[in-house]
């Protein structure tokens, strides 16, 4: 396995090096740890004006890849690269593609609170165009220095394209070996005032979605072998954050969701669920980009029932 | 299982109050409202919900009823919309979770009862949406006309038997609704306060500017049709005050319940009415009576003809326009969760209660309330949807108020958060008014309604009655000791 780690000189860079380290750790993984720098124009004259800035470039990203290295430490396999780009993204995914890497670890923009990501301009892009799954680091995340993966949670809703989502978290778990929690997320985080058929109407649609995200779940897991670990259960609160802070999380663990929803951002007044729980997740989010190719049966040939209402 | 046990005695087996408990509170930290809603909040709400389900269109259909009189018959339907949603607002603080009078009266009266009730709500929310959307039609046809100098063709603006082919407008105003309420839009109460503060000042501009023409002249004679006219009148009327029992519902987030949920009824009613009867005297005040009948957008006509421009009668039709599309979105969201606590009780088909994962509304609900009020906006005249309107809504009312005088004296014991005043003074008159309003609408409306209810009692009998949960006995665990 190869999980490409995104560096930056910054918090988040170093962020996203805990995560992956941590991950690393936990399962048979070499770390590609990749630094982007911005592409030099080759300025066609014999002055070579851009010299000196070619230069600081590559000395920047010895320091930073030093330092990234000192961070990892040897117990860990990782190569490090740098790549020149015109887009950060542009560089990441093209070292993603050419490591054949299987993850992309990203760290937060610097807006957000602390503990939580924040979507900034690269992830965005890379969430709509990696085509593997992305996981998102919480600023300020540090796992202590001896961590490892201890489960792999998933944000289930039942729908279709949450089974992308589950096919994803079950391949994770079983590719590190720890058991895998199906969480579904009952949020009541918005009310229609006035409502003229009492407040308590959402609560009962709630406690339909409830019903019916059990039975899916039960659906989801009749269709994996018995060996796998697996632990099912509904966390409910007046908004994500509260959903989430909710659930016990033991140190180290990740989120998997789906990102269906997580349409352009231009499109803020529909709201989106996946983008919520990205901003309210107090642990790292893997998101299964849209379209991504989870081949579950090549990982485990099992007993999987096509069911077409999941 | 003893409720499956006899004809007479099933059909009016009660949901009992766990049940209700059970369903919408599982947990008791997770998504428990906190008693935030103050007095001034709560009355703002009452105000929102009412104001525009009706102004902006009842005094077309209501003055040449009533002659200047129509001024008496909003002061009696605002008396009788007060009383009765002080019975609600006992019922509500009775049965501890709040929900619409299709619940208080499935925990109180029985099923049958309360299939009932649910067929009259079909009407106070479902046709008060196709009637208020047939409002909004004429209203931006009207701002076309002020702006644009544009009229759409009769044929595609007014309903068959008024000549016309069909109401698009109105249909495409369903039509945005039902696609807002799929993706899961809600009214935040920051928009409806927006929503209430436009609706209010349209309506002051109207008063404003309609008093500059005021002529005392046009009052006389004050009741051309006698106390006849004035009850007639008011049972059209009644429609406006669809809302007012918003109040009640939202009891159980309401701070100090007993004193603020009475306040805020008699609050909200009081500036309702006056706003109300304000907008009657202005208009009265700016033509005769008779030119009332057939005015469409009648507001905003009276504007241009006392003002002869075009401006006046393009904001308030603006504001009418913005307004009354909040207000069918939230009366058709109210429909859709009705039908959705029926399919939750087995009285409907599942397909009403079954969520969109990725939405978490029931869509396929949504789609079908969605069809039904669109076809009735686009075919059905609105003098006949509005007293259908009246008589469904007055019906419930009347349900309810009976109900608190049932529950008193079966159910003594039970605590109430709020206990109406005047006991057993006020669900008396309570009663008495509604039955008196309803005895004023058109034989027509009296045919109407009771080809509705054998509807709705062919669909208990042969599905509601077999499938009800009740029936099968799965939410009734807690009412058989054994």
């Amino acid at each position: 396995m190869n999980y490409l780690v995104g560096l930056t000189a910054d918090r988040g860079g170093r962020d996203a090096l805990a995560l992956g380290r941590m991950l690393a750790r936990s399962g048979d993984v070499t770390l590609t740890v990749c630094i982007v720098l911005p592409e030099v124009w080759g300025h066609p004259s014999l002055a070579r004006v851009d010299a000196e800035y070619a230069a600081f470039l590559a000395r920047h990203a010895e320091d930073t890849v030093a330092e990234a290295r000192e961070f990892i430490g040897g117990a860990v396999r990782a190569e490090y690269v740098s790549a020149s780009a015109r887009t950060a993204t542009e560089g990441l995914i093209t070292a993603a593609t050419q490591t054949d890497a299987d993850l992309i670890v990203l760290g937060s923009a610097r807006h957000g609170p602390f503990g939580r990501f924040a979507v900034g301009s690269v992830t965005n892009e890379m969430l709509h165009t990696a085509p593997v799954p992305v996981v998102l680091t919480p600023r300020g995340y540090s796992p202590s220095s001896d961590a490892r993966l201890p489960r792999v949670t998933c944000a289930f809703a039942g729908s279709t394209r949450s089974r992308t989502a589950f096919d994803a978290a079950v391949q994770l778990s079983r590719r590190h070996e720890v058991p895998l929690r199906l969480t579904t997320l009952v949020v009541r985080d918005r009310q229609m005032y006035p409502s003229q058929v009492g407040y308590d109407a959402e609560r009962l649609v709630a406690e339909q979605w409830r019903a019916q995200a059990e039975e899916a779940q039960v659906r989801a897991l009749a269709t994996l072998p018995d060996n796998d670990t697996v632990e099912a259960g509904v966390a409910s609160g007046r908004n994500w954050e509260d959903a989430l802070d909710s659930l016990p999380w033991e140190e180290g663990e990740v989120l998997v969701v789906g990102s269906s929803r997580l349409g352009p951002v231009a499109r803020v007044f529909l709201g989106s669920n996946s983008t919520k729980i990205v901003r309210s997740s107090p642990v790292p989010v893997v998101v299964i980009p849209r379209g991504a190719d989870v081949h579950l049966a090549e990982d485990a040939p099992a007993v999987r029932s096509p069911d077409p209402e999941l | 299982m003893s409720t499956s046990s006899g004809g007479q005695r099933s059909l009016f087996r009660r949901k009992p109050v766990e049940a209700f408990v059970s369903e919408t509170r599982p947990d008791a930290e997770g998504g428990e409202l906190s008693r935030s809603i103050g007095l001034f909040q709560l009355t703002m709400f009452g105000v929102g919900a009412t104001i525009g389900t009706g102004i902006f269109i009842v005094l077309t259909e209501a003055v040449p009823e009533a002659g200047p009189g129509v001024i008496v018959s909003f002061v009696l339907a605002g008396i009788t919309a007060a009383l009765t949603a002080m019975c609600y607002a006992e019922l509500a603080s009775t049965i501890p979770v709040s929900g619409s009078s299709y619940s208080y009266t499935y925990a109180t009266m029985g099923e049958i009862v309360a299939f009932g009730v649910a067929a009259c709500l079909l009407l106070e929310y479902g046709v008060s949406s196709a009637a208020v959307s047939v409002g909004w039609a004429q209203y931006l046809d009207e701002l076309f006309s002020s702006l644009f100098g544009f009229r759409m063709p009769e044929a595609i603006l007014a309903a068959p038997g008024e000549g016309g082919i069909f109401n698009f407008p109105a249909i495409v105003l369903v039509t945005l609704c039902c696609l807002l309420l799929m993706r899961g839009a809600r009214e935040s109460a920051a928009a409806n306060a927006v929503m209430v503060i436009i609706k209010i000042a349209v309506l002051i501009l109207f008063v404003i500017i309609a008093f500059t023409a005021f002529s005392g002249d046009n009052f006389a004679p004050f009741a051309p049709f006698g106390a006849a006219g004035i009850g007639v009148a008011a049972s059209s009327i009644f429609f406006t005050f669809i809302g007012l029992d918003a109040v009640s519902t939202a009891g159980e987030e309401v701070h100090n319940p007993r004193r603020t949920l009475p306040l805020a009824i008699i609050l909200a009613t009081i500036i309702v009415t006056t706003v109300y009867i304000l907008v009657a005297i202005a208009g009265i005040g700016a033509q005769q009576y008779r030119a009332f009948e057939g005015q469409e957008a009648g507001l905003a006509v009276i504007l241009r003809n006392i003002t002869g421009s075009a401006w006046p009668a393009a904001v308030l039709s603006a504001g009418a326009v913005i307004s009354i599309f909040s207000v069918t979105l939230v009366t058709l969201y109210g429909q859709t969760r009705i039908l959705f606590a029926m399919g939750r009780d087995g009285m409907l088909p599942e397909v009403f209660h079954r969520l969109n994962p990725t939405t978490l509304v029931p869509v396929r609900n949504t789609i079908i309330v969605c069809i039904f009020v669109g076809a009735l906006a686009g075919f059905v005249p609105l003098g006949v949807l509005i007293d259908l309107t009246s008589m469904g809504t007055l019906v419930a009312f009347t349900v309810v108020s009976i109900g608190v005088i049932i529950l008193r004296r079966t159910q003594p014991d039970l605590p109430r958060g709020f206990r109406v005043p005047g006991y057993p003074v006020t669900p008396i008159l309570s009663a008495g008014f509604a039955l008196y309003i309803i005895s004023q609408l058109p034989y027509s409306t009296f045919a109407l309604f009771a080809v509705w209810l054998g509807v709705a009692a062919i669909i208990y009998f042969t599905y509601s009655a077999r499938h009800s949960r009740l029936a099968r006995g799965e939410a009734v665990a807690t009412e058989d000791p054994e």
